[in-house]
């Protein structure tokens, strides 16, 4: 272990319970391993804000939140975010070709690890061009998959169309989804598009479109590839349901011109009471994805002609409150699990697909708190340049005196903080199906050992085929919050949960704990994974963003892959520390350094630790889980 | 005749009372975001939120309620004193409005800006 709590692995504390604004309710406690060990074999710094930022000749944006995917087969971890992608050896190098002395930004060339912006590798124009100032696609959401059946790569992105002038959104917006035509994905990719703007026809007709397809999650059984996405309309108030979109992945695999889909639209098919009526639209569905071929280590996905597995969460108010969007409790004692059967009928030509939704009594869960990092709430110090500059009157500049004017025409207030970046709501995280069991796991509140409350983790086991829950508990440790949980199995049972650890001591960190069906083991730090510096990226500043306080983009969500015995691992972390004089450089008078503000690349011009309005990174790690189920 | 002018003097007296600046109260503006899955430098990340209930209560009590604007903006004049605020009309994801308390001081008016989760990742 080379971080700091190395010898002191953290556990989730017994007893943890959730007090919401409705009061104190159910405890429960945080089930132990019995078997389960995850042995940390590597892990290395994944994509980072600076190789976002300056890929593609500097012709991107500023982004936050990364959004986190990662798929690994054959030999490759293939990692995406928004809005950049990268293809890595075992060993952590780049794949890809190295486009260093061709990636030319402010006249020196630019090492970004070899990356490639998800415009150029979508075949879109470029984010924005710095010269001409038109805008390309927002491409967005990435989420990848390695299907060991078909031996091929799947990316998927929401794209949103733009007026390239202006870079308004003209409502119209796809699912973009990438198979690569071999088992290597630094090959060639087939790019198929689906429409979303008017596809998520919600059934109850509260809601007219156009609809964003928002948060698209990718899932596999041996005969589909399914993606789902949360339908909001662009005009109106409310929510309209949950999207379902299945796709034949054999057509997919063999690169055919047109492949059969089928869309299905979850309004009105949870048998739960909301303002709606007697019952609820899906929210955030995520299909299961599974090491192997698909079918989950048993029988179970290939009953009814081949299903594919979702889980669900309800306690949002998409679920509770989907027409007025008044607000709901925000708390729910209940899972929903998804069958989609007879999914062999995918590839002929009259699909039929059966959905079936069941409602699973669980654990209480609830929306969280923010996350805290060390500071949050005080003034920034020089750990968080961003905005100790904002903040900043005094400091000589190319500009004028005061930090603040590198970054603004007209004043800001200097009132700015150490934000507390955002928690996820209540809505399910990475689905894995293994031996017939669905793994899934969400942000709740939680109140450790009876402290005050945190973010923290509810975590379910189901019997897949009987819609039973198994096993479930909580993570959460006082004084920390663990948030945007993402979980790999494999076909033996044993797996790992990845997730964000941040705390008052703690400044967002890449953290695990092995799971299997008998509970969450003991958590930490993934090696190297320790936050180094408070995040401190443009949204977690009022002077950047408005908002009282800011909503700190983090997330919004992590990534777990399979690889036989090894599961892959990814999170949102800050990988660099970077003084507020390396950040400045030669923009403060007197000062040296990289001639791009906030890269602290020196005066070798790189490869920086960030760029001047963000400094997120992602860290992956492999661990080996063993033993049998 | 005379029931008319005094009828007039009455409502001038009214009109009056109700143009006077009450006190104390709080206004602001209310916003709901994000409003695109991913925040883009530059571009805005949120939006106001029109026409939206801003309601303040004392306990279980509700002491008033005002409707933002066109511009997410809304006044309402309120007694000193400390409330919680629920935000109505407008989907909601999350923790709902931030933040969730005000205090209002005596004989001054406060600033709350509130922010909605539109639940968009």
């Amino acid at each position: 272990m080379q971080d700091e709590f190395a010898a002191e692995p953290r556990e989730g504390e017994a007893g943890a319970a959730i007090t919401s604004f409705l009061g104190a309710i159910s405890t429960r406690s945080v089930a132990r391993s019995g078997k389960s060990n995850a042995g940390f074999v590597t892990g290395f710094e994944g994509l980072n804000f600076y190789q976002q930022r300056y890929s593609n000749k500097g012709n991107q944006f500023s982004v936050e939140p990364p959004d986190q995917a990662l798929c690994v087969g054959n030999g490759f971890e293939l990692e995406a975010v928004n809005d950049v992608l990268n293809v890595f050896d075992t060993n952590g190098a780049s794949a890809l070709p190295d486009n260093t002395a061709t990636n030319v930004v402010s006249g020196f060339p630019r090492n970004v690890n070899h990356a490639v912006d998800l415009n150029t590798f979508f075949g879109y124009a470029a984010a924005i061009n710095r010269t001409t100032g038109a805008r390309g696609q927002e491409v967005t959401d990435p989420s990848c998959l390695f299907d060991a059946q078909t031996q091929r790569f799947f990316v998927v992105v929401l794209t949103l169309e733009v007026v390239p002038t202006t870079g308004a959104f003209t409502l119209v917006n796809h699912l973009d989804l990438a198979v690569s035509k071999t088992a290597d994905p630094t090959g060639g990719w087939n790019i198929y598009r689906t429409d979303v703007t008017n596809d998520g026809t919600n059934t109850g007709g509260q809601n007219p479109g156009p609809y964003l397809g928002d948060y698209p999650h990718i899932g596999a059984d041996a005969n589909g590839f399914y993606i789902t996405t949360n339908a909001y309309p662009w005009n109106t108030n409310g929510f309209a349901g949950a999207q379902i979109y299945a796709f034949s992945k054999a057509q997919l695999a063999a690169g055919v011109p047109n492949v059969s889909m089928v869309h299905l639209d979850t309004s009105g098919r949870v048998n739960a009471p909301s303002e709606a009526g007697a019952t609820q639209p899906g929210f955030t569905v995520w299909p299961a994805q599974s090491a192997g071929t698909g079918s989950g280590g048993d029988d179970d996905a290939a009953e009814n002609g081949g299903t594919e597995f979702f889980l669900s969460s309800n306690a949002a108010d998409e679920a509770q409150r989907p027409v007025s969007g008044t607000a709901g409790t925000r708390m729910s004692s209940q899972i929903v699990v998804w069958a989609l059967k007879n999914t062999a009928s995918l590839d002929t030509p009259t699909p039929n697909l059966s959905l079936d939704a069941t409602l699973v009594d669980a654990e209480t869960y609830a929306a969280p708190p923010k996350q805290r990092q060390p500071g949050s709430g005080s003034a920034p110090g020089q750990d968080a340049p961003q905005g100790f500059c904002i903040n900043n009157t005094t400091t000589p500049t190319i500009a004028g005196v005061g930090c603040w004017r590198l970054l603004f025409a007209a004043e800001p207030a200097h009132t700015e903080v150490i934000s507390s970046p955002d928690s996820n709501d209540t809505r399910m995280q990475q689905v894995m199906l293994a031996n017939g069991r669905l793994f899934g796991a969400l942000d709740t509140a939680v109140n450790p050992g009876g402290s005050a409350q945190r973010a923290g983790i509810a975590w379910f086991v189901v019997k897949a085929n009987k819609a039973r829950l198994e096993n479930q508990g909580y993570l959460g440790t006082a004084g920390f919050d663990l948030t945007y949980p993402a979980i790999g199995v494999t076909s033996n049972g044993r797996g790992v949960m990845a997730f964000t650890a941040s705390g008052d001591s703690l400044n967002p960190s890449a953290a695990f704990a092995p799971i299997d069906k008998k509970g969450v083991g003991t958590w930490d730090v993934v090696p190297g994974g320790t936050g180094a510096a408070p995040e401190d990226g443009f949204t977690s500043y009022r002077a950047q963003v408005g908002g009282n306080p800011p909503r700190t983009r983090w997330g919004d969500y992590g990534a777990a892959a399979v690889d036989g015995n090894s599961v892959w691992v990814a999170s949102e972390y800050v990988a660099s520390s970077c003084t507020y004089t390396d950040w400045g450089g030669p923009f403060f008078l007197g000062g040296t350094g990289d001639n791009l503000l906030g890269t602290c690349g020196g005066a070798a011009h790189g490869p920086g630790k960030r760029a001047a309005l963000g400094n997120w990174s992602t860290r992956i790690s492999q661990f080996n889980v063993k033993g049998d189920d | 005749m005379r029931v008319l002018i005094v009828t007039i003097a009455a409502g001038i007296v009214a009109a009056a009372a109700v143009a006077a600046t009450p006190p104390s109260g709080v206004s602001g503006v209310v916003d709901r975001g994000p409003i695109a899955p991913v925040c883009v430098a530059g571009d805005p990340c949120s939006a106001p939120a029109r026409h939206v209930r801003v309601v303040f209560f004392r306990g279980s009590r509700v002491a008033g309620q005002a409707t933002t604007d066109d511009a997410g903006k809304y006044r309402l004049a309120l007694p000193s004193g400390a409330y919680t605020v629920q935000v109505a009309g407008r989907m909601m994801s999350g923790r709902g409005a931030e933040p969730r308390t005000v205090r209002v001081p005596a004989s001054r008016w406060v600033k709350a800006n509130f922010s909605l989760d539109t639940g968009i990742r």
